[in-house]
């Protein structure tokens, strides 16, 4: 009995240590269907050949947390407690899904590759030599961070994007413009509003342009894995629907990470970053045990040539000032219907933005309107307006 | 963690890192030194901390972080360490940092490394 976690991606791995971390006695066993010792994947579209475990191996022993390897649950017995392996039974008095999320794949490409795993990153960087011809559909983050490091290794590269820019879904289209620049600048060929059709070794723009290619990669979003969750019959949109609280429909199991999308007033919400995966699983983890979690705000980043990309807080909001930062990057607010915050996004070099991020996120957590010239003046410090005294309180 | 000068081995020299007006209260900057790199701290209270320049879970400048009372968090990760001490208190900085002794000489911030 005990826990079983599903999946030992960012969020089954944490939840397994909040467990623990929260004093839980009982046995915890965290199952993962891919054969390698638990890694972030974030570093797999960064760089040609960054493997960075999750955590070290000894750390799982030294937790008491049952790490397996190379195994996956088939089923899931609800009213048995009981999840099917395909290395036999396993009883549980929790059952956490953590499955995460695989690379959509695009209908009628033959040769597109996709990257979510650390064998695919292999495969794909293997291609990716002095020369090589690389066209990338899709220009999401994954399809950026690619083009910047294939660059970077020689390859001449081609993106192709049916939207009207780049970074269209997460980030705003100013920041998103520097970005597009930036990649220009380094000689990558970004083509947007572009429908191509697929030839053998190549591609046929609407244009008919033809772009030949000796690697294909599609990087057009991704998909949660919800097989087994649909399987068990439970509620899914998405995403497997969880509340506040990381319970799925089912009592006793909960989701955290890319698999779940959490019920809203309007609708679900699915969120996909590495911090926020962390958060649910260690969320879940202590809702499995009846403790609350610390409220966090959804963050995500993205490493482009020595370009940062940071943004907190959810997209919907107005445009409320802009910020010239110290190091030349740019930050921008939003903020609801009341003045108060609710996402800063900021493009920088390494970690110049960390900090004023850092204190949005803050400001967005406390629920604070500061006034827009405030957040635009940057002899102003954004630690100063976590302050009363300068910030207008929340509203309501 | 103010050094105290009695419990300190004669070779461990004391390093002259910055002034004290080079560091804002409730906030860090970077020392190089004989290629290490350090961070050093003034906390809330005015008082002078140092620790290994690096977070314990990627190479991150911690420099770049942000100070919250006694708390550094790490620009890239949101791992976050007490400074005074070098804790981790929040993962993925799983690893504690190092500290070193500080020492005021007027405004002189001197840290002892070995
Ligand atoms: C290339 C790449 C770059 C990224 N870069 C960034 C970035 O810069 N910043 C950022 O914020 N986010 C980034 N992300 C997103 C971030 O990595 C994910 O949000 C995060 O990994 C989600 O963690 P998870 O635990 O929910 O799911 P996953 O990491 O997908 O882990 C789920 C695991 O469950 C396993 N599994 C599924 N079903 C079963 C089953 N039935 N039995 C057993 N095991 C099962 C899967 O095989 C997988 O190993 C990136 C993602 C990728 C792919």
């Amino acid at each position: 009995m005990g826990v079983v976690i599903v999946g030992a991606g960012e969020a089954g791995v944490r939840a397994a240590f909040a467990l623990r971390e929260a004093g839980y006695q009982g046995a915890v066993t965290l199952l993962s269907e891919e054969p390698d010792l638990p890694y972030e994947r974030p570093p797999l579209s960064k760089s040609p050949d960054a493997l960075r475990p999750i955590a070290p191996e000894e750390a799982y022993r030294a937790a008491g947390i049952r790490l397996r390897l190379g195994i996956w649950v088939t089923h899931v017995d609800i009213g048995r407690k009981r999840a099917e392996t395909s290395d036999g039974p396993l009883a549980y008095d929790h059952l956490l899904l953590a499955t995460g999320a695989e690379a959509r794949r695009l209908p009628g490409f033959p040769e597109a590759v996709h990257l979510r795993r650390r064998a695919d990153a292999g495969a794909l960087f293997a291609r990716i030599v002095p020369g090589a011809r690389l066209t990338v559909l899709g220009a999401g983050f994954i399809g950026m961070e690619l083009a910047a490091v294939a660059r970077g290794l020689g390859a001449q590269v081609t993106v192709l994007e049916v939207g009207p820019r780049i970074l269209c879904r997460a980030v705003p289209a100013e920041l998103a413009a520097l970005l597009h620049a930036r990649h220009a600048g380094e000689g990558v060929r970004i083509v947007t509003d572009a429908a191509a059709a697929p030839l053998p070794g190549a591609l046929r723009l609407a244009s008919g342009e033809v772009i030949a290619h000796d690697l294909l990669v599609a990087g057009v979003g991704s998909v949660p894995r919800t097989d087994l969750a649909e399987r068990i019959g439970l509620e899914i949109d998405n995403g497997i629907v969880v509340d506040a609280g990381h319970q799925t429909s089912a009592p006793g199991i909960f989701a955290a990470g890319d698999c779940c999308a959490l019920r809203q007033e309007a609708g679900v919400l699915r969120l996909e970053s590495w911090r926020i995966a962390r958060d649910q699983g260690e969320a879940a983890a202590r809702a499995m045990l009846g403790l609350s979690a610390v409220g966090s705000v959804p963050y995500f980043w993205s490493d482009q040539y020595d370009l940062c990309l940071q943004v907190v807080g959810l997209p919907g909001g107005a445009p409320l000032a802009s910020r010239v930062l110290p190091g030349g990057g740019r930050m921008l607010f939003e903020a609801d219907a009341e003045g108060r915050l609710t996402r800063a996004a900021a493009l920088g070099r390494d970690n110049e933005l960390a900090r004023d991020i850092k204190l949005a996120e803050r400001l967005i957590a406390a629920g604070i309107a500061p006034v827009a010239e405030a957040l635009a003046d940057p002899g102003i410090s954004l630690k100063s307006l976590l302050g009363a005294g300068t910030a207008v309180a929340k509203a309501t | 963690m103010t050094a105290d000068a009695s419990h300190r081995k004669p070779d461990m020299p004391w390093i002259e890192a910055c002034t004290t007006q080079d560091i804002d209260e409730e906030d860090l900057i970077r020392f190089d030194h004989d290629a290490r790199t350090f961070a050093i701290y003034q906390g809330p209270d005015g008082t002078f901390f140092c620790t290994d320049g690096l977070c314990t879970h990627e190479d991150v400048h911690l420099s770049d972080g942000l100070v919250m009372g006694y708390v550094i968090e790490c620009p890239k990760h949101n791992g976050q360490f007490d400074y005074r001490t070098g804790e981790a208190k929040r993962s993925p900085a799983c690893r504690n940092l190092q500290t070193y002794n500080v020492r005021l000489e007027g405004e002189r911030v001197l840290v002892e490394i070995p």
